[in-house]
């Protein structure tokens, strides 16, 4: 694959301060691309833009929470006052806040889940899609708890399910666009925000904790290097036009 | 040296459209091939371009839904690789074409024999000679996840292949056998024209054909593609490293599944 296939083209990241979101900036600048990033604090993404900077690309950090319409109507607004268009929507930001039970939920942290992610990737694609030029690529970062039912964490599963849901409207609606709408499922991967590692304070010490195995509720299951994603959006990005529309990519172990 | 010098490769179907990129892709990664068709010319013609791109070719006419057939090539294969590294199946077809109220019941069992027992024939006989570490990527349909008219046979054995990639990928992970499915959206290739076997149009021809829209029982927004664009896909779902996915399902139709 050509190092600079994306040369000239402007990428979006949520959640690109940190893990998933952070490999998926990096590997977009280094094919070329200029990024911008939030999340909701600054510290991260400000770090990631620094190392965007370094590789010779723009970069922009604004934090920003995607629950919020405002905030990210203003974000992707600045956006394209610096760069003039989107060519690649990665709405990663996302994560699982209350895991439990529904009969021990409360309201509040069961609609947050869904409020980051599932409207989140709404208000995202809602706020950039005028901008989006034909050959444009949406990728929502999905998960399979999307598609198989598993006790413990509903509010996650349902705004995933949603956002899966989302990810094929769109594509029936946007085709005519030439742009292109997919999913991808990462699997188990090494971030700081998993609730299934001992040791969770770096991306080191959880592969440090599975290296050569797997977590007990899934024994197929592989735990993945964030960079691997960088490596799959890099890839369903560079697809050339017409390429596939309305489906997901999956580096899981299991079926769904 | 290729990503793939020194693994062993089978693409059945393996003499057009597909198949033959298939087979193509993987020698151009290194990978030595086998391929078998019941068409020995057209085998021919593929082994011709696997060799010229440097790899060994392994031919065999083999009717995929007969036991004998299917285990008298594998055995002629494992003599000559001793092993097979990726195993793809892609041998397919829709035989039956009519509603099921006027469907002929010899060609829907033919239709099923040749999409899933086939598929299941190739992976049994081989399953104890393919590497652990290794693939088996099947080749499905979005046809396999949707109904559509016409085509019960079809639709019905794409989706047993689909899951039959989703037991084996529950099988054979402890093996680090990963296992996927590929559909390929509507591909340019004389099975997709309905071509009369005696008098099959070139691809360049069918692309040509539906260069502004599909055919009608397909949306209008999906693209009929070069096999070379598949064949790209399964090189790339073979060059996954040990750990990568198994029991997914790649695509590139244009329309959700």
């Amino acid at each position: 694959m050509s190092e600079q296939n994306l040369a000239g083209k402007v990428a979006v990241v949520t959640g690109g301060g940190r893990g998933i979101g952070r490999s998926i900036a990096l590997y977009l600048a280094k094919a070329g691309a200029d990024v911008a990033l939030c999340s909701r604090s600054s510290g991260e993404i400000d770090a990631v833009a620094g190392e965007i900077r370094a590789l010779g690309r723009r970069a922009l950090a604004m934090p920003v929470d995607v629950a919020d319409w405002e905030p990210v109507a203003a974000f992707a607004g600045a956006v394209v006052a610096e760069f003039g268009q989107i060519d690649i929507l990665v709405n990663n930001a996302g994560g699982g806040f209350e895991v439990t039970p529904l009969a021990e939920s409360t309201p509040s942290g069961w609609r947050e889940a869904v409020e980051i992610n599932l409207f989140g990737t709404y208000h995202m694609i809602r706020a950039c899609l005028d901008d989006i030029p034909s050959g444009g690529k949406i990728i929502n970062i999905t998960s399979g708890m999307g598609l198989e039912p598993r006790p413990g964490n509903s509010s996650y599963s349902a705004a995933k399910a949603g956002a899966h849901m989302l990810t094929r409207c769109l594509s029936l609606e946007i085709w005519d666009r030439g742009i292109d709408v997919n999913d991808i499922i990462p699997g188990l991967v090494a971030t700081t925000n998993v609730d299934w590692a001992k040791d969770r304070s770096s991306v080191e010490s959880v592969l440090a904790e599975f290296e050569g195995k797997s977590p007990p509720f899934a024994p197929s299951e592989r735990v993945k290097h964030p960079d691997e994603l960088g490596e799959l959006v890099l890839w369903v990005a560079s697809m050339p036009p017409g390429g596939p529309t309305g489906q997901s990519f999956s580096l899981a172990r299991r079926p769904f | 040296m290729g990503k793939l010098s020194g693994r062993v490769a089978l693409v059945t179907g393996g003499g057009r459209g597909i198949g033959r990129s298939t087979a193509i892709a993987l020698a151009g990664a290194g990978a030595d091939i086998a391929i078998c068709s019941r068409t020995q010319a057209e085998l021919n013609e593929v082994a011709g371009q696997v060799k010229a791109a440097g790899s060994d070719c392994f031919t065999g006419v083999v009717d995929v839904t007969e036991r004998e057939s299917v285990e008298a090539f594998c055995k002629g294969l494992v003599e000559h690789y001793s092993r097979v590294d990726i195993l793809v199946n892609n041998a397919g077809g829709g035989l039956e074409q009519s509603v099921v109220a006027e469907a002929d019941a010899d060609l829907w069992r033919r239709t099923v024999e040749v999409n899933l027992f086939g598929t299941f024939l190739f992976t049994r006989t081989l399953l104890k000679h393919i590497s652990d570490g290794g693939k088996i990527i099947n080749v499905s349909s979005g046809m396999g996840l949707k109904a559509r008219m016409q085509a019960s046979a079809y639709n019905v054995a794409k989706a047993g292949v689909h899951m039959f990639t989703e037991c084996l990928a529950n099988e054979l992970w402890p093996r680090r056998i990963d296992v996927n499915n590929l559909v390929p959206g509507p591909v340019a290739t004389s099975t997709f024209n309905r071509d009369d076997p005696a008098n099959r149009t070139p691809t360049e021809d069918i692309l040509a054909k539906f260069a502004d829209a599909p055919p009608a029982h397909f949306p209008e927004f999906e693209r009929v593609k070069h096999p070379d664009e598949v064949g790209e896909l399964a090189l790339w779902i073979a060059l996954r490293p040990e750990g990568g996915p198994t029991g997914q399902t790649f695509s590139l139709a244009r329309r959700p599944l």
